[in-house]
């Protein structure tokens, strides 16, 4: 799993996370900008999940195979799921479960890292 | 009418509560299956902070009374839990062979396991009713 990934995925992450946490301090609900934040860090997890996916195929097997696919598996669904819920929530707080959820993201990435033994 | 409390701050707590909800169920399921032997009391208790998380949630996501009052019930019970293993696991670690979700007050959650609870509390402490009476008409609804 190449550390460009997991850098190029925290660092997206971290973006949105920003956009997001501070357009709540703006009284702001999810906008176009969050959703494309979301598209990109959604589109990073995919790449970075299909990448261990490939290194797993090629030899490289997680240590923990069951804690892998949960993170893997939550790191795919979270952006997206927190945009459904934050668009359920047109206020400021519909932002603020967008910028949480963008912050759990790196944490998932270091997850990865350590279960696969990078 | 009671204001809502599945909205606004509320739907944050809903959506971290069942992140968490999910998270401590995958964890304390893979541990008991896995390795329930090394450390039993460790892992029932990441059990009974996952069963407290999917409460909470449910509790939340309802919103009527019954569920408030259920939610109440699981941060208080979520709120001892972690000040109780947290203390212990500072003092006691012998006890406590492998972490549990709320080891060193939540340390291994970024501390959300201890922030969680009382912001529910306080969440749910919020003025409930928009004018006199509703609290008549509460309690016959239910």
């Amino acid at each position: 799993m190449p550390a460009v990934l997991s850098t190029a995925t925290t660092v997206v992450a971290l973006l949105l996370a920003a956009v997001a946490l501070l357009a709540a301090a703006l009284n702001r609900a999810p906008d176009r900008v969050q959703l494309i934040g979301t598209v990109i860090v959604s589109i990073a997890a995919v790449v970075l999940v299909g990448a261990a996916v490939a290194s797993w195929i090629g030899g490289h097997s997680p240590r923990e195979t069951t804690t892998f696919l949960g993170y893997a598996l939550t790191m795919l669904l979270l952006p997206a799921g927190a945009w459904i819920v934050g668009k359920m929530e047109p206020t400021r707080f519909g932002s603020v479960i967008i910028g949480v959820a963008a912050l759990i993201v790196p944490v998932l990435v270091l997850r990865i890292g350590q279960v696969f033994g990078a | 009418m009671p204001r809502p409390v599945n909205t606004g701050l509320g739907r944050v707590l809903v959506f971290v509560y069942g992140l968490f909800a999910v998270a401590a169920t995958c964890r304390a399921g893979v541990q008991i299956i896995m390795k329930f032997g090394e450390a039993p009391v460790s892992y029932l208790l990441s059990a009974l902070a996952a069963v407290l998380y999917i409460v909470a949630t449910v509790g939340l996501v309802r919103g009527d009374a019954g569920g408030r009052r259920l939610a109440q019930a699981c941060f208080t019970v979520e709120l001892i839990g972690v000040l109780a293993v947290g203390t212990l696991s500072v003092l006691q670690p012998q006890d406590f062979p492998d972490a549990t979700v709320w080891s060193g007050f939540g340390e291994g959650y970024g501390y959300l396991p201890l922030v969680l609870p009382v912001l529910g509390l306080i969440w749910l402490r919020r003025p409930q009713q928009a004018a006199t009476g509703a609290v008549t008409e509460d309690s016959t609804v239910r």
